[in-house]
């Protein structure tokens, strides 16, 4: 039975895995609204937490921490199937470190490099039995796939903002369908949700800096420091910098006193 | 064998740099004596992210609780620390291995989970040396 694996799983079958790679995909239901790119992130995120935890007999699971690097290439659609790729460079009871990538008909919409995650007693978040079986079905290409009915736009209200900033509340839902698939035993807002939110205030502040269109494509340093539970209230504040002709924007986001993510976005100039 | 100064001198700048990078400070604060914690606001991932940095930078791998493990050396788990508190003998190696942290910064009794509170940017530039030393030929 893996119920649990509906609503915010993006794994539908590991096609292969060796000691420091894996192979998977995942078919976008065609009948979402949408698909933010950032969660083609965390089906790469997911496909290489598979295997760690299946180096660690589902003892351990990874969460999302530290990405260096993320090129946020192109759109995946509904219907769509992504193919997921993920490099593991080192993986121990501490943190596993990974690269990887998504493609739709060999075209890449996402990668991801420097990828560290700590790793955590996997009994937090869901049973180990339950992650076990699920991994078997993904492996025999036997699991149930198509329960993602997308993800609620962010409950963002824009506040008090410059040409060189821009501050956000972010309302975090207290109920919402991916809350009982991240995770079972211990809900909290995923990290790829809340890049999507800093997506959105960085587009909200080049919008009012820069006539022509840029497009917040490029993501350097991004941390994860904490879990948002539901319910949070976040506080997220971007700063633009420019070098040279490129603009740089710094992003911090707060839940009460503490620094809960942050990231340095660097915008492309969208072709015409 | 120990790092000498030079050595330690050496990589400081580029320890500095990936310190400030992970703790996205003005790298002006990462002076060799400060505090990761106390002084820079370093957390948990601050450290994980520090340690991948320096472990791609140098070409070392540094094993999580790598630099308690080198402090307490030839000392048995029961002879450095008892109860999760630094023995006597303990809290001298330690100190005498911390060359680097100023010694007002030791406490008695210290718990071992508080020794990463200890933790400065040139404790990491050893730890990387005595890495790198460790696979040398």
């Amino acid at each position: 039975m893996d119920s649990n694996f509906r609503t915010f799983s993006f794994v539908d079958q590991i096609d292969s895995i060796s000691s420091g790679s894996i192979r998977g995909r995942y078919r976008i239901p065609a009948g979402v609204s949408g698909f933010p790119v950032a969660l083609a992130g965390e089906a790469v995120g997911q496909l290489a937490a598979w295997h760690a935890m299946c180096q660690t007999h589902f003892e351990f699971r990874p969460m999302a921490g530290i990405v260096t690097k993320v090129q946020l290439v192109g759109d995946p659609q509904p219907g769509d199937v992504l193919d997921l790729q993920a490099e593991i460079s080192d993986l121990s009871p501490q943190a596993m470190s990974y690269s990887g990538r998504a493609l739709v008909n060999g075209d890449i919409v996402i990668v991801l490099e420097g990828c560290v995650g700590p790793m955590l007693p996997a009994e937090q978040f869901d049973s180990r039995e339950s992650l076990h079986a699920r991994y078997d079905k993904l492996i025999e290409g036997a699991a149930v796939t198509g329960g993602f009915e997308g993800v609620p736009e962010p409950d963002m209200e824009f506040l008090t903002g410059s040409e060189m900033r821009q501050e956000a509340q972010l309302k975090v839902p207290q109920t919402a369908a991916y809350f009982n698939d991240h995770f079972p035993r211990m809900p909290v807002l995923p990290g790829t949700l809340q890049l999507h939110a800093q997506q959105l205030l960085v587009r909200e502040l080049l919008r009012r800096r820069h006539p022509e269109p840029w497009a917040p494509r490029e993501i350097a340093n991004s941390k994860l420091r904490a879990f948002v539970p539901p319910g949070a209230s976040l506080h997220m504040e971007a700063s633009l910098h420019v070098h040279g002709s490129e603009p740089v924007v710094d992003v911090r986001v707060r839940h009460e006193a503490r620094t809960v993510g942050s990231a340095q976005w660097r915008p492309l100039r969208e072709l015409p | 064998m120990d790092s000498t100064q030079e050595q330690i001198n050496t990589i400081f700048p580029k320890v500095a740099e990936l310190t400030a990078d992970a703790l996205a400070i003005d790298i002006a604060r990462v002076t060799p004596t400060a505090s990761l914690i106390d002084d820079l606001g370093a957390e948990s991932i601050d450290f994980l992210d520090l340690v991948f940095r320096l472990e791609r930078e140098f070409n070392v791998k540094i094993p999580h609780g790598q630099i308690t493990v080198d402090a307490r050396g030839d000392l048995s788990v029961a002879e450095f620390e008892e109860k999760g508190v630094l023995t006597d003998a303990g809290l001298e190696r330690l100190k005498a291995f911390l060359s680097e942290v100023p010694a007002e910064r030791f406490k008695t009794p210290m718990r071992v989970v508080e020794i990463p509170k200890l933790f400065t940017t040139e404790t990491f530039c050893k730890v990387v040396l005595r890495q790198q030393q460790a696979v040398a030929p």
